[in-house]
């Protein structure tokens, strides 16, 4: 892939006056504090099911109580733990953060731990208070979104694609996206694309550039145009409530058109080359592993050409065969992989699974990784000013949410990168479950991580989600939720 | 409470279930005569609703699969209206979609233009009319044709006929009069002609007016009783009836279940036996239930199904060499005793009595539970091969804790009498070597075994008005009612019932139902209840 860099800043619209960093929390000011000129991207990679804990960690003989932290850059790589070993070639660009806990979901009374997981780890919220259709209530919109809105309003020469979603056998049910709510409606469930071709097609509009302008690619903007103007005009019974759908619904057509109008004098890269199958066309894991090297060929010339500032990448279930099982990966495996079932008989096969399970999801981060850092920029390369950040639903196979495993690959010029944090269980539980006690200790809360991602992308809110939260000793003050991760900033 | 349980839950009945978390019944459930007719909601077409009128609109042609990223189903059905809005990434794929179609409407406009190309814009300015009068559903005035075809003839000019046919069309299946349901309504606020014959063929066909509706709105042959009786008549005899039948039933019986199940491949199981199982309940429901005018006794007690070469095992019959309408084993009744039900509600080495259980509960008898606490382990160890347990005992001791048998003592006993049938819907006598009990309880109610729970459900009043309220919820786009619209579901759970439980009637008594064609506030005249 050929990358025009001067093309790129034009087209991204980052000159030198955009690169300033609103200033900081003070707790921030004592670090370095990001790297001058250096332009912050973020991917969100979410993997159900957790970590089998035993197999990820590496305590490097430090407590497991305690706030502590190494120099990850100082482990050699054949000592990273069996589900990291993929991410050790970034070991100086890499943080790992132990000992966290979704306070929000834990607090969430709403769901199983799957559910409560999907809508507090980006939102940084509990769930709506509502025990109806309990899986799908997040009361937030989740930090991808939150930071494609606040990036809008700081560049307008951004378009809807400032955020892209996409996702590989996925489905949308178990995720963690939720978008801006619509008018008069909840926080809803954000779709994600499963389809490279339909991300190709939205990326570049007018194709590969090299055969000649089709005139009604070029009239594409004027024709959305023409739809926006028709939602303006509406006749008809309509409640004001009604009348808001129709305008958010014309304010995204409108928001297409600019972005048709913006991306057809963008030529930044050569559009990559992807595969896109339908479903049953090649088998499961061949249709996998080409769909997640075309979405990470377009998550590359997105980022890299300043159409797009965040990524998601959700994904499913790899199958259960290519971690070393068969049947079914949820009940045979995942659970069962927890210490709790450790008398039951397919425990230690069942660890053996999910570690290679996680080993997996690692390991495509691993591709993006290293395709990013083969790509030069002021002040290093892509992978340094990209925050690759891995998470999960829960914790473990228990359904827990602490000790909550957080893997970030890249972002070095905004991150203290090359550590591995340990937090302590220092605040009290959030749970409002009859048989926790009150004074229960859960891991610190993982809202400062969001805050720390938000602020290293230029975003100067202080709090993801919601600034505190109530522990369940009701006598006890709230839990301050606001503030970034101490160390974690650069 | 969100507004779209409201229709199911007005027609359940209260039971209280001590310390269950969850909503059971309206206790604001009150009979009484209808109110002023409500306010239409704004309804964006669903992507079932949305491909079927692109099929309809262009029946002559064949197109690509249209991209739509699943829409919300907060409550069972894909075309809720609050949860239809418009998303970033629809919005593109709405886009995308329309270039696909309009693109393949050009290639092919002889099929499709209803005059010649060669008269240039006069044709483009027909086809304009034409298209969408079908495609928003109501003529158009010339104000509002004005703008297409002012676009038509500005490309025509530009470029050509075929860039100016693509573009247009693009545009006019991205209009909101296309994408949403936009009732012009009548001065006195009632639904106008164009608004009735949306509303019916939505609901029975789940797509677009035809021909015959049309001109019947436009000759306002679409107001009295009899005009749309006749209608309904006619549209349930026609083949689009069991689209709409089916768009109702898969997502009421949840059947998409089984594409989120795998069993063992040493088992048996296979992409195959999966899609055979979607076959399965498919010829059940269109054949068995629908196209013989079933009843609710017909899809609980039917001893007639359909076997085919890959689920024949199941039922411990011979293989046939293709699809077999068979009379079942005596065993075997109805919908919850076929294979696909019963697969589909277990886990890969075990059924599961607890999916069984909630789907009665919830899908039959509107028993809606709530979720589990929060920080429950919900997953169900392997017993200790030393100690041999049933599928049975082993979920009765996972669930043995007082907090968890607030819900559990209901849903179990309801799941527990499925127990001679495997997690392939195999019939079984022993589990693990021991012998299966099969009883259960729903209430003050005691079964034994599946038979006796379907003798149960089909008199019970409480699955007949669950089942009118699932189908009033889908039939109203979840669109809130009010005890103003009691007589509504006074009067087709009165039809129901008088029809024996006729699920084709009761598409008809909700199609033809004035409250629902919003053309009067209530019946004219009361049948079978109350005023």
């Amino acid at each position: 892939m050929t990358l025009r860099r001067r093309r790129f800043l034009q087209a991204a619209g980052l000159g030198a006056g955009s690169l300033l960093l609103p200033s900081l929390s003070g707790r921030r000011s004592v670090n370095a504090g990001p790297v001058a000129g250096a332009v912050p991207r973020i991917v969100f990679c979410f993997a159900e099911h957790g970590v089998v804990r035993e197999n990820w960690a590496m305590p490097r003989g430090n407590p497991d109580a305690g706030r502590w932290d190494y120099d990850l850059a100082a482990v050699p790589d054949a000592e990273f733990s069996q589900s990291l070993a993929p991410l050790a070639p970034f070991k100086d660009n890499l943080i790992v953060i132990d000992g966290l806990s979704i306070a929000t979901g834990i607090g969430d009374p709403y769901g199983d731990g799957h559910a409560k997981g999907w809508n507090a780890a980006l939102t940084g919220a509990i769930a709506r208070e509502t025990i109806e259709d309990v899986k799908s209530n997040a009361s937030k919109p989740s930090l991808d979104q939150v930071l494609g809105k606040a990036l809008r309003a700081q560049d307008p020469l951004l378009t809807d694609l400032v955020t892209q979603e996409f996702g590989i056998y996925q489905y949308n049910f178990h995720a963690l996206l939720f978008g801006e709510p619509s008018p008069g409606a909840p926080v809803a469930r954000l779709p994600h694309l499963e389809q490279p071709k339909g991300a190709y097609d939205r990326m570049f509009p007018n194709g590969d550039g090299n055969t000649p302008p089709d005139p009604r690619r070029v009239a594409q903007p004027d024709v959305l145009a023409q739809v926006a103007g028709m939602y303006d005009s509406i006749q008809g019974r309509l409640s004001a409530e009604d009348r808001k759908k129709l305008t958010q619904h014309r304010d995204l057509v409108r928001d297409m058109e600019a972005r048709l109008r913006r991306l057809g004098g963008l030529s930044c890269a050569q559009p990559p080359a992807i595969k896109d199958y339908y479903w049953g066309q090649v088998p499961h894991w061949q249709r996998w592993v080409d769909h997640q090297k075309s979405f990470w060929d377009l998550t590359t010339v997105a980022l890299s050409c300043g159409m797009s500032r965040v990524v998601s990448m959700q994904w499913g279930q790899v199958p259960v065969e290519e971690c070393g099982g068969t049947g079914d990966l949820h009940e045979a495996y995942a659970h069962r992989s927890d210490p709790s079932h450790s008398t039951d008989p397919n425990y230690a096969l069942a660890k053996t699974v999910m570690t290679n399970y996680s080993r997996k999801y690692y390991g495509f981060v691993a591709q993006l990784a290293a395709t990013l850092r083969d790509i030069p920029e002021a002040n290093g390369s892509l992978l340094d000013n990209t925050m690759i950040v891995i998470l999960s639903d829960i914790a473990n196979g228990n359904h827990a949410h602490e000790p909550w495993p957080v893997v970030i690959v890249g972002g070095k010029n905004f991150l203290r990168s090359g550590r591995y944090f340990h937090m302590e269980k220092e605040t009290l539980t959030t749970s409002t479950a009859s048989w926790v006690n009150d004074n229960t200790k859960i891991g610190y809360p993982h809202n400062h991580v969001l805050v720390a991602l938000q602020q290293a992308m230029g975003v100067n809110v202080n709090f993801v989600g919601q600034p505190s939260i109530q522990p369940k000793k009701t006598s006890a003050p709230a839990i301050d939720l606001t503030g970034p991760m101490p160390g974690l900033l650069r | 409470m969100a507004r779209s349980l409201d229709i199911a839950a007005r027609v359940s009945v209260l039971i209280v279930l001590g310390g269950c978390w969850g909503t059971i019944g309206d206790p604001e459930n009150t009979s009484g005569p209808c109110g002023d007719i409500p306010e239409p909601a704004l309804k964006r077409l669903s992507h079932t609703e949305y491909r079927n009128t692109v099929r309809d609109l262009f029946p002559k042609l064949t197109f690509p699969t249209l991209q739509l990223a699943p829409d919300p189903t907060p409550h069972g059905f894909d075309n809720d209206s609050e949860s239809l809005y418009a998303a970033p990434l629809l919005v593109t794929q709405y886009n995308d979609a329309a270039g696909k179609i309009a693109r393949e409407v050009a290639l092919k406009k002889t099929m499709v233009l209803p005059c010649m190309a060669s008269a240039g814009a006069t044709c483009g300015h027909q086809f304009i009319a034409d298209l969408t009068a079908r495609a928003f559903r109501r003529p158009l005035a010339d104000a509002e044709l004005a703008p297409f075809k002012t676009m038509f003839d500005t490309y025509l000019a530009a470029h050509n006929f075929d860039v100016a046919l693509e573009l247009t069309t693009q545009a006019i299946l991205q209009s909101p009069q296309f994408l949403y349901r936009i009732e012009t309504g009548t001065p006195d606020n009632l639904s106008s002609p164009y608004d009735v014959a949306s509303r019916l063929s939505y609901f029975l066909w789940a797509t677009m007016p035809d021909a015959e509706l049309f001109s019947a709105a436009a000759s306002n042959q679409l107001g009295d009783a009899d005009q749309i009786a006749a209608q309904a008549d006619r549209m349930l005899a026609d083949p689009r009836a069991l689209d709409g039948f089916m768009t109702f039933t898969r997502q009421w019986l949840e059947t998409s279940r089984i594409d989120r199940i795998t069993k063992p491949s040493s088992e048996g199981w296979s992409e195959d036996v999966r899609a055979a199982l979607h076959e399965e309940a498919d010829k059940f429901l269109s054949e068995i239930v629908f196209k013989r005018g079933g009843t609710l006794s017909d899809f609980l007690l039917s001893n007639k199904a359909f076997i085919g070469p890959d689920t024949a095992t199941f039922y411990g019959l011979p293989a046939p060499a293709a699809w077999t309408e068979i009379t079942l084993p005596a065993d075997r009744r109805g919908f919850l005793m076929q294979a696909q039900f019963l697969s589909a509600t277990g886990h890969p080495d075990h059924p599961s009595p607890v999916q069984r259980g909630l789907f009665v509960l919830r899908n039959l008898l509107c028993v809606e539970l709530g979720s589990p606490p929060a920080g429950v382990n919900m997953s169900v160890p392997a017993p200790a091969p030393t100690m041999p347990l049933t599928n049975r005992q082993n979920y009765e001791q996972v669930t043995a804790e007082e907090l968890c048998q607030s819900c559990h003592k209901v849903i179990n006993p309801m799941g527990f009498v499925f127990e001679q049938y495997d997690t392939f819907g195999r019939r079984r006598m022993t589990d693990t070597g021991l012998p299966i009990d099969p009883s259960g309880r729903f209430g003050t109610t005691t079964f034994v075994g599946p038979h006796d729970l379907l003798d149960f459900l089909v008199s019970s009043e409480q699955v007949h008005k669950c089942v009118v309220g699932k189908y009033l919820t889908y039939a109203t786009g979840g669109q809130k009612t009010t005890s103003r619209d009691q007589c509504l579901v006074d009067d087709v759970t009165a039809d129901f019932a008088a029809s024996g439980g006729s699920l084709t009637g009761m598409m008809k008594s909700i199609a033809t139902h004035p409250r629902y064609l919003g053309t009067a506030a209530q019946r004219p005249t009361p049948i079978g209840g109350k005023p």
